[in-house]
């Protein structure tokens, strides 16, 4: 039997004793189908990549749960991912029954541990797929892409911030279901972390309804509260509603408490098969049923052994969020070892802004110190472009242009380039020409040898770059090198 | 990235070659002012780089004029006031932080602010790039 194989395969693998199994054994036998074809696979006798296949579809991070029993649903995890945008999780293409479509494809992240035989695993249990940032914000989407309506919804949220795209996310979810829906939504706006509590609410919504008692009364208590459902879109239903349970739990609003009812569930879950199956994700579900230390966004689930208070969770995902952005912080600011604590960092930081702007009121001191009559001629701009570009590893295609407008010792060859450069420029080349060309105007008013020191200037600065009269290469060349010492300027 | 040290290094460029036409007909400038123009347009063209996405960019601009311009009066029952930005009391721990990010006492959110921080730090740089390069071009230029 495909439960006891299951079994086999160790669907509890994840400690949290997830009702995967006990999902699986409900699921009709559609699910056993799939279970069936998922553990086929691992020796897949129509799939031509055997385990390692799987594995390669595991790192692509595809791995498309599909009631159908074909070798397909391997062979089409590229395009699932693609694909999917619009379409719930029916990455296989294959016919899916109405109810099932499908499996969801989840990618499964590169750091899924778990050996093949969990591949039945997923087939029957969603909710084991490694929570991978990434993908669990794609799988999040796709999720809530099942209905129609939500495509409409998509476009604001095709963004490349996952948290916002989760928050959308997590909002377009509430919004589609019943008036249930309606009320978590705007309590989630109420409560502090909209994003998350929104995802929380709205996955409480949709699967509430569908998740099953055990997920329930496990979500309380444990942090880990797996979604335990099985790979079917129950499962994937239950898991995100058990996921949302567990949220809505921890958020303790009331209808997230009715909705934790079996009962209503029950009720519910025929109703919402439909909406769960196209919103169920199975990256969701896989979320759930790994162990995910927390997702980032659209829900967030307690560790173990940590409080599962909606305001806590909150306040972890906010507090990632501050960190991950510390992190960016760090990276920008020289000297800032990993070891030092927030408050440290704070005041390195502090330190390292405040340093920056003296250093530029104490260079426009010097700015101004060093031509009283700041007379910024061309080719001071000039050389300013070309030495800026080449130590802050500017655009390449600047440094040619330029070298090569420098070329043009007569400043009627830049002006020209100038004049051509007037029409809508946006390069910053064509720009700087326009500046260059303007300064040159300027100047050239009110001096006639301009266009002589210009030359010189040019040259000048072409020689100290070490660029020949004939070596754009160089240029290049040499932006790149100072690319790639990019932020390694000796301040 | 590059293309934002080349705005920058645009604006700043042609901020400063606008003091060059004022100066020159005028009398010298005294220093301080010359470096206070130059300081302002070197905040001037890093805000202008950065676009008004961004909080501190916003408040840099706005900082700016209001030096040049006199600060806005409204009238609010019937006496002018000077209109000075709303102190908001909200601090994550990074209350320092906020003093030193133009515009950042505005900003609520922590995760937002360190935002702005990394960005406005990015800008800061290559600001410093920028003006190094025009100062030792410019001394080259005269020793050369």
């Amino acid at each position: 039997m495909d439960l006891s194989d299951k079994g086999k395969f160790g669907l509890n693998k994840d400690g949290d004793g997830d009702v995967d199994l006990k999902y699986q054994h409900q699921h009709q036998h559609q699910h056993q189908h799939q279970h069936q074809h998922r553990r086929r696979p691992y020796p897949p006798p129509s799939m031509s990549p055997p385990p390692s296949g799987i594995s390669a579809d595991w790192q692509r991070g595809l791995i498309p749960v599909t009631t159908t029993v074909t070798t397909t649903p391997w062979e089409h995890h590229p395009a699932s991912t693609s694909e999917n945008l619009g379409f719930p999780l029916n990455d296989d293409g294959s016919a899916s029954s109405a109810d099932n479509n499908g499996l969801i494809v989840k990618p499964v992240p590169g750091n899924w541990n778990h050996p093949p035989p969990g591949i039945g695993i997923l087939s029957s249990g969603l909710s084991q797929f490694p929570a991978d940032s990434a993908f669990i914000e794609r799988a999040a989407r796709f999720s809530y892409f099942g209905n129609g309506n939500f495509t409409s919804m998509l476009a604001p949220f095709d963004s490349s911030n996952p948290y916002l795209n989760s928050a959308g996310v997590a909002l377009m979810a509430g919004q589609p279901p019943p008036p249930q829906r309606s009320e978590p939504p705007n309590i989630a706006r109420e409560g502090g972390s909209k994003d998350l509590i929104a995802s929380g609410q709205g996955g409480s919504n949709v699967g509430s309804p569908m998740n099953s008692e055990k997920d329930i009364s496990a979500g309380d208590n444990r942090g880990d509260v797996e979604v335990s459902g099985s790979g079917r879109e129950d499962n994937r239903s239950k898991g995100t509603a058990a996921r949302k349970r567990k949220w809505n739990n921890n958020s303790k609003k009331e209808m997230e408490i009715d909705k934790s009812n079996e009962e209503h569930q029950n009720k519910e879950e025929e109703n919402k098969s439909n909406l769960a199956i196209n919103n169920k994700n199975s990256g969701k579900q896989a979320k759930e049923v790994l162990d995910p230390p927390k997702e980032d966004y659209i829900h967030v689930r307690a560790r173990r052994g940590q409080a599962t208070n909606s305001h806590s969770l909150a306040e972890r995902v906010r507090r990632e969020k501050i960190s991950e952005r510390m992190k960016f912080l760090q990276d920008l600011v020289p000297g800032c070892t990993k070891v030092t604590g927030k408050a440290v960092m704070l005041d390195e930081i502090i330190n390292y802004v405040q340093s920056l702007q003296r250093q530029v009121e104490f260079l426009s001191m010097k700015l101004s110190a060093v031509d009283p009559q700041l007379d910024f001629n061309l080719g001071l701009l000039s050389k300013d472009m070309v030495q800026a570009r080449a130590s802050s590893s500017s655009v390449i295609g600047f440094q040619p242009d330029l070298v090569n407008s420098f070329q043009h010792p007569n400043t009627q060859g830049l002006m020209q380039l100038g004049n051509s450069g007037y029409g809508p420029p946006p390069d910053a080349f064509r720009r700087t020409i326009n500046a260059q060309l303007t300064a040159i105007n300027t100047f050239k008013e009110t001096k006639h040898q301009m266009p002589n020191s210009l030359d010189e200037d040019l040259h000048n600065v072409l020689s100290q770059m070490g660029f020949g009269n004939n070596a754009p290469s160089l240029n290049i060349q040499e932006s790149n090198d100072n690319k790639s010492c990019d932020d390694s300027f000796p301040m | 990235m590059q293309d934002m040290n080349a705005m920058q290094a645009t604006h700043f460029l042609r901020l400063l070659s606008r003091l060059k036409p004022l100066m020159a007909p005028t009398l010298p400038i005294s220093t301080s002012q010359q470096t206070k123009f130059i300081l302002k347009s070197a905040y001037a063209s890093m805000a202008y780089a950065a676009g008004p996405r961004r909080v501190w960019s916003r408040a840099l601009v706005r900082r700016i004029r209001r030096n040049r311009r006199r600060p806005t009066m409204r009238i609010i029952n019937k006496r002018r006031h000077v209109v000075r930005p709303r102190r908001r009391p909200a601090e994550g721990g990074s209350e320092e932080l906020r003093k030193v990010i133009p515009g950042g006492d505005t900003i609520l959110n922590g995760a937002r602010l360190v935002e702005e921080t990394s960005d406005y730090v990015q800008f800061l740089r290559t600001q410093v790039i920028i003006m190094k390069a025009l100062v030792s071009s410019f001394s080259k230029g005269q020793h050369g």
